[in-house]
């Protein structure tokens, strides 16, 4: 897991050091305060690390970190310069600070500037090759299910697709395409089947393609065979007669629901083994009431100990959080603002309540003012 | 104009008139008279303007439990929205009979609840409850209300700062 994230002249940022809650942490913030690059920011050190085990020759790690950075952020001809503030060498730095298991602290940091393509990594990192091996998990606001088989399978059209989508799509459609390798522990299986009923059907990975098969889980009927006694209270997936389509067909809020699913299915995400989860946005064309299914997924997983980073503006998201989440729970708020200086800071608090400037409450208070603005004018003033 | 319910002192500064509409003692003055009719709390003349207001309390710092637990399911269940439309409409026809609606009505509800999602919510219920129940009525000349809105404590006296609204404890407690 991260358990620090620390940038300097790094894209919007002048100055931010941003501590992560071991469980789930919300960063929320008015559009253009950099909730989505402080998330890639803190994913992109996080996967170059575990995508690239044990490299310690200066020149590759330089390039491994630049081609990671420049392709996740896909900055103007993909130059990393373009990512610093200012133009003294050297003068901007990307930290984290990550735990290992749980155990083992691990530092990753680099710097670099606007004039030249210069990267300089810390040296105790290139020298130790210490590396960071959970690998972590980033779900953009689009969905990648329809998008699938052309990101993983169209070598030919690499070139089109790699201008269009940053390196987090790339990285997910690889996620995507790892095969289960064990069974789901019991209540993991519970809420993935509760996912299918909700989405009224599962998708299913072959080889390079996907298609979604209606149907939904029922429960065995209730036998009186001793030896099929084991089925009592389990569900079986029950497919609609002739009902697989093309993943285009199916709501968008269904795939994106459908990529949860898969990356517990496959294992790609389990807690304590996987990397931390980030999520951008997860309410993006979600129909609302889809949300609580996916509050209480992400609740289930950081209490086995898996780390969430998401960026939302949803208030129905928040809610759900806060209403059912318990005192076990651990949720940080990390409220991304613009100063008096127009400098982005951030502030942290455990308390929803105490969420301060709360761009999403701040919302409903706009829409109060306005009603009392257009319907009323100067009366009571 | 100082009028109270409960524990919070409404201020109307600028209002020609106020008074406690929902007055069922029959000695006051502006006694109602009709128990069976629904009642805003207070009405309020302006100089441009009318002005229903209706207060629900769940803030209340001595709030029971068991009220609050009908509060809630009241709003959850929309019993609350279908009472506050029931008060709108029967104050509505008492002081039309008054011959007293002779200026635009805004209908203004304070429930002291923290969450503005939900008081905003409350608003949109409330007025999908009232005629014309969220139809097209080109027949009609005239609307049975300019605005109607609930406000908690802190957005009212935000946006009226000319109705301040005071909880009685909290100031009796400053003092």
């Amino acid at each position: 897991m991260i358990t620090k994230l620390e940038l300097k002249n790094f894209t919007t940022f002048e100055k931010l050091d941003i501590d992560f809650s071991p469980r789930i942490n919300v960063i929320i913030g008015e559009n253009g305060t950099g909730k989505t690059q402080l998330l890639k920011a803190a994913y992109a050190l996080a996967s170059i690390s575990s995508q690239n085990p044990k490299v310690t020759d200066p020149k590759e790690l330089e390039k491994i970190f630049t081609d990671k950075f420049t392709r996740i952020f896909m900055p103007d001809d993909l130059k990393i310069g373009k990512l610093a503030r200012c133009h003294e060498s050297l003068c901007a730095t990307v930290q984290g600070d990550f735990l290992e298991n749980g155990r083992f602290e691990k530092k990753i940091k680099f710097d670099f500037s606007t004039r030249v393509q210069s990267l300089k990594i810390d040296e105790k990192y290139k020298s130790q090759g210490d590396l960071y091996t959970m690998s972590p998990i980033f779900i953009p606001t689009k969905e990648v299910i329809s998008l699938y088989r052309g990101l993983l399978n169209e070598p030919s059209h690499k070139d089109v697709f790699q201008n269009i989508f940053d390196d987090s799509y790339f990285d997910l459609c690889n996620k995507l395409s790892q095969t289960p390798s064990e069974e789901n522990e019991p209540r993991i299986q519970t809420f993935l089947e509760d996912i299918v009923n909700k989405i009224q059907g599962r998708f299913e990975f072959e080889g390079s393609s996907v298609n979604f098969n209606a149907g939904q889980y029922i429960p065995y009927a209730q036998s009186t065979i001793e030896k099929d006694k084991t089925k009592d209270g389990k569900r079986f997936f029950e497919p609609t007669p002739d009902e697989k389509l093309s993943t285009h067909m199916v709501a968008e809020g269904f795939r994106k629901l459908g990529v949860l699913h898969r990356l517990i299915e496959n294992q790609s995400l389990v807690p304590k083994k996987s990397g931390s989860l980030f999520w951008d946005e997860p309410e993006s064309n979600m129909n609302p009431l889809l949300m609580r299914t996916i509050v209480e997924v992400l609740l289930h997983l950081s209490r086995k100990e898996q780390q969430i980073i998401l960026t939302t503006h949803d208030y129905i998201l928040i809610k759900w959080l806060h209403l059912l989440s318990d005192k076990t729970d651990h949720i940080k708020y990390h409220i991304l603002y613009r100063d008096e200086h127009n400098k982005i800071q951030v502030k942290s608090t455990d308390n929803y309540l105490e969420i301060e400037p709360n761009a999403i409450a701040d919302t409903f208070n706009y829409i109060t003012k306005e009603q009392v603005k257009l319907k009323m004018g100067s009366l009571g003033k | 104009m100082k009028l109270k319910e409960g524990d919070l002192e409404f201020h109307f500064t600028n209002a020609i008139d106020a008074i406690i509409f929902d007055q069922m003692k029959p000695k006051e003055d502006n006694f109602h008279g009709i128990a069976a009719m629904h009642r805003v709390d207070f009405v309020v003349e302006l100089e441009e303007a009318i002005l229903f207001v209706e207060v629900k309390d769940p803030g209340h710092p001595r709030a029971q439990q068991e009220g609050l637990e009908k509060f809630y399911n009241e709003l959850v269940d929309g019993t609350l929205g279908d009472t506050f439309k029931s008060k709108f409409i029967d104050t509505f026809l008492y002081r039309w009979a008054e011959e007293k609606l002779t200026k635009p009505i805004h209908y203004l509800n304070l429930v002291t609840l923290d969450d503005e999602a939900q008081t905003n919510n409350l608003t949109d219920e409330i007025i999908r409850k009232l005629p014309p129940l969220g139809k097209n009525t080109p027949r009609w000349k005239k609307q049975l209300f300019e605005n109607c809105q609930v406000f908690n404590l802190e957005a009212w006296n935000e946006n009226f700062p000319k109705w301040p609204v005071i909880r009685i404890s909290s100031q009796a407690g400053a003092q």
